[in-house]
């Protein structure tokens, strides 16, 4: 049996991490199709004030807001701003932070001293913090949120990869490959990479999780997605003013993201359990 | 004698990261803005007054000059004035300090201490209906969002079931003024009133805190015992007869604190970062709701400082839990 | 009657892959102040045996499905815990782990972890009541066995902790610790592989030495033949869980008889010939082979060698055999 149906067998194993990978599939669908499986497509922009902060009935299951909205549409075109927000900030972070890493584990000179420094610098701050800083500084709006994201994240995966990066770097298929005479880069993105590619993959799947939380609580506070974008964070702080009346405006959007940010949660558990000791061909 | 060694090599690395903290908050605060001026100033200004605040905040100066000033004011303590409430940035931090100092002291306690023992427990139930529920409920702790959680609690514990009050620290007059900490200043003065009702305000907001850290530390808690249970040198003690009390309790158990340890100091920052939208919920009046303020407001000098302070407090909790980790692993000291 | 004797043993593990049968009927017998070598490539079974012998064999995973391991007539697989741990472990028989870093805790001094392990074999062996004059027994002897494995100034080991020392100096504490206690077996499990070739000798010979002095029989285990011939009374082989030869050693270097074993011994390096391996490579302990498990890479196998196991058989005194086509010398 290969290595990868080992992985894949032992993986299905894990049910919760299963459960959570068909979650996120289904929220990339529900994001993909969302004009058609939201029933109310035009309450993301139009206002209805005849029907606001309307409870749950057949026509609004979620209820609908305080600009008479269905909840339950705005939610379902939620799911695109969510997801264009955890992809884009995390997939920027590892375009950055990975070379980075690579290139201070291997090189050992001043340069990766001198990004060591920096990055050991963002992470002085717990990441949040930061990013409201920047956000702040930015200007609230969703992009400006994203860039802080991207901006504040980076730094977690260059250490991780730092550290493997020192690791493999040390083993003896490259310093095989070294004493062959290959080209630097050849090594770093043939031989280096694929051996620190596993922490990266889980990192980056809980990574995602933690963003929406993060970009969510940014939007809570403000200064992140402005109205009308339906956001899951935003919609919490609108409904705030509405509370306890309109129960309904707060707790469906905050069980959005719980579920969400619990789905990754659960299937980068499920990776890491079952990645961790088979992608480190370096043997240990 | 290697653990003072140990501390002193890192206080001497202390002092030029919190320069790059002061540079970094700096940096974005007045570099990042394309007219911080304009920012200061707010939306509804005019070019005359955005240039007066140009002049009065010195942001017509040159960077290294004005990095040079704030540098020196903030060894002097002077944080500038509040736009908002016109008093000095410095009385309003100490002033607001302790109520998150509470909050967070409280929370950390009980995430340390619960998470610990769910850890241990759940490790040694391993993979039976208890440790999966744990794992369920560690699992959702790390899903959910605080600040929803923190409004959910006020809607059905607050609200709905008026079991809890949903705002502030205290009803009623405070406890005398010892240590700002209300729960421990009515203990010392036996004021019981003061006391129940403080102790009745922190609950929600305390629990919505400790929920996420709980979440981890029972995580790693649990791994760090798993990890001792199936290592080298707990199987060679078993194959010599230890006796199995003294093998755990001793042994495995120090062994499984190391990596949870190593996790408290990124709690820290967890406690920082969610104080700021706890206590917005709660209305709690601490730091963190006077941070929101002051970015809400624009108020500069404000949220300067708070950033600041922010970097520090989790440098030096993660250097005090470097330092406790040093105690437990004597393999640290080496690094 | 034999200090150690296992008959028949039986371990399997269930793992994701399947049912991994680590050992198949395997016996062996050690006597009194008797040093047996057994040898066998990596993975044949012999650290499983010696977890076995200790009941360290971790539960859920691995189970003992069949045989007998009989220590001073005693049936040790029907013992409990408690006994074990009582009398067996760390008192009648010690073990001397591969990896000493690893078998260490890193996080206490050395001193602690020697008396933890130690100090309550040897209170039921003082005889003068009080806690002091234990424990100043204790140390004396612990100093004295400090000595002997050449460690000098044993007081500053006792306040180190294990990463401060070399390979060497661990290794010789563990061999310290081992015998410690009296004990009547010390089960060494491949004691040198993690050290340097230079430290590896000198290991050896202090090991030897005091095995001699103190009369324990040892059951050494290595996959280095040279090693085993060195310190070795007896000789046994097992590849892929099975047992396939034993012998006295010069016995069996005089007249190898299994051929696996005679493939083994070309196998060493020598001046006069070219180097040899064995072709093919060792079969899955998944849904092994029935009969011998060595049938693919063996020249001699024939159809009953896939059929059925063979019996143990004795060819020369004290020179036992599993196979039916040994080579015999007339």
């Amino acid at each position: 049996m290969t290595t990868y149906k080992i992985i894949f067998r032992e993986f299905l194993n894990d049910r919760l991490a299963v459960a959570g990978l068909g979650i996120i599939v289904a929220l990339l669908l529900t994001a993909v199709f969302a004009s058609y499986l939201a029933p109310d497509p035009s309450a993301i922009f139009d206002i209805n004030p005849a029907q606001k902060l309307m409870a749950p009935t057949r026509e609004h299951p979620f209820g609908t807001d305080h600009m008479g909205r269905d909840i339950l549409s705005r939610i379902i075109f939620g799911t695109r701003v969510t997801i264009v927000i955890a992809v884009i900030a995390v997939g920027s972070a590892l375009i950055i932070g990975v070379p980075i890493g690579l290139i201070a584990g291997y090189y050992e000179n001043w340069l990766s001293g001198f990004l060591l420094r920096v990055s050991d610098i963002f992470l002085s701050f717990p990441q949040f913090i930061l990013a409201m800083a920047l956000a702040v500084a930015l200007g609230p709006s969703i992009e400006n949120a994203i860039l802080a994201l991207s901006i504040t994240y980076w730094p977690w995966f260059s250490r991780i990869v730092y550290a493997e990066t020192l690791f493999v770097k040390h083993s003896i298929f490259v310093e095989a490959t070294e004493a062959l005479g290959a080209n630097k880069f050849r090594i770093l993105a043939f031989h280096i990479l694929p051996n620190v590619l596993s922490p990266i993959i889980v990192r980056a799947t809980i990574g995602m999780g933690y963003t929406i939380l993060t970009a969510a609580t940014l939007g809570f506070l403000g200064v992140g997605a402005q109205p009308p974008t339906p956001e899951w964070g935003l919609a919490i702080s609108e409904a705030r003013e509405y509370l306890p009346g309109a129960w309904w405006f707060a707790t469906f959007p905050g069980t959005a993201i719980f579920v969400v940010v619990m789905a990754f949660n659960m299937f980068g558990d499920g990776l890491r359990d079952v990645l961790d000791p088979r992608l480190r061909i370096s043997g240990k | 004698m290697r653990i003072i060694a140990f501390t002193c090599k890192r206080l001497i690395y202390l002092v030029p990261t919190l320069l790059g903290i002061v540079v970094l908050v700096f940096f974005i605060s007045h570099v990042i803005p394309a007219d911080p001026a304009a920012l200061v100033a707010g939306p509804f200004a005019d070019q005359k007054q955005i240039a007066e605040i140009r002049h009065q905040y010195g942001f017509d100066r040159p960077l290294y000059e004005q990095l040079w000033m704030y540098l020196v004011n903030l060894i002097k303590g002077d944080l500038g004035e509040s736009l908002y409430t016109r008093r000095p940035v410095a009385w309003e931090i100490k002033s607001r300090f302790p109520a998150t100092l509470e909050l967070a002291m409280v929370s950390l306690f009980f995430s340390v201490l619960l998470g610990i023992t769910v850890g241990i427990y759940t490790a040694v139930k391993r993979n039976q209906w208890v440790d999966h529920i744990f794992r369920g409920v560690t699992i959702a702790g790390l899903a959910i969002a605080a600040f929803w959680m923190g409004i959910e609690l006020q809607l059905w514990l607050g609200y709905k079931l008026d079991l809890f009050p949903i705002a502030g620290r205290i009803t009623g007059t405070p406890p005398a003024d010892i240590t700002g900490l209300f729960l421990l200043d009515s203990l010392l003065t036996s004021n019981w009133k003061a006391f129940f009702s403080a102790l009745r305000h922190i609950i929600l907001p305390a629990a919505t805190l400790t929920f996420s850290p709980f979440a981890t530390l029972t995580r790693f808690q649990r791994a760090g015992v798993l990890n001792a249970i199936t290592s080298d040198y707990v199987r060679y003690e078993r194959s010599m007869g230890l006796p199995a009390p003294l093998l755990i309790y001793k042994y495995v158990l120090r062994n499984s604190l190391t990596a949870t340890v190593s996790q408290i100091g990124l709690l820290f920052g967890y406690m920082l970062a969610g104080s700021v939208v706890i206590e917005r919920v709660f209305s709690w009046p601490g730091l963190g709701s006077f941070a929101v303020e002051s970015i809400l407001m624009m108020d500069y000098k404000a949220v300067l400082a708070v950033a600041i302070w922010a970097g520090f407090a989790y440098t030096l909790g993660n250097l005090f839990v470097d330092i406790m980790l040093a105690f437990i692993d004597p393999r640290e000291t080496t690094r | 009657m034999n200090l150690l004797e296992v008959i028949n043993l039986s371990v399997h593990f269930n793992t994701y892959q399947g049912k991994v049968e680590a050992i198949d009927e395997a016996s062996l017998t050690i006597k009194k102040g008797e040093v047996l070598g057994l040898v066998g490539e990596s993975g044949c079974g012999k650290t499983t045996m010696a977890r076995a012998i200790l009941g360290v064999v971790p539960s859920p995973p691995g189970k003992i499905s069949k045989g007998e391991i009989l220590f001073q007539g005693k049936n040790t697989l029907l013992m409990d815990e408690k006994e074990l741990n009582l009398s067996i472990r760390g008192k009648a028989i010690t073990l001397i782990p591969q990896d000493p870093l690893g078998s260490f805790n890193p996080l206490f001094m050395i001193g602690t972890q020697i008396k933890d392990i130690s100090i309550r074999k040897l209170k039921g062996q003082s005889e003068t009541k009080g806690a002091e004059n234990d424990k100043e027994k204790w140390k004396q002897k612990v100093f004295e066995m400090l000595n002997r494995v050449q460690l000098p100034s044993p007081e500053a080991f006792l306040r180190k902790y294990p990463h401060e020392l070399s390979g060497g100096q661990r290794q010789r504490i563990m061999i310290a610790m081992a015998l410690l206690t009296d004990p009547l077996l010390v089960i060494a499990d491949e004691p040198t592989t993690f050290l340097d070739v230079t430290v590896q000798a000198q290991i050896l010979q202090i090991l030897k030495h005091l095995v001699r002095q103190e009369q324990v029989s040892v059951l050494y285990i290595t996959h280095n033949l040279a090693v085993a011939s060195k310190i070795s009374d007896r000789i046994m082989v097992m590849y892929a869980g099975q047992v396939m030869e034993s012998a006295p050693t010069d016995s069996f270097f005089a007249n190898p008889a299994h051929p696996y074993t005679k493939k083994l011994l070309e196998c060493l390096p020598s001046h006069s010939r070219e180097i040899k391996g064995i072709p093919g490579s060792v079969p899955s302990l998944i849904n092994p082979p029935q009969g011998c498990r060595f049938v693919s890479r063996c020249d001699r196998a024939q159809a009953q060698c896939s059929q059925m196991r063979p019996a143990q058989v004795e060819i020369a005194k004290d020179h036992w055999i599993c196979c039916y086509h040994p080579y015999i010398k007339s």
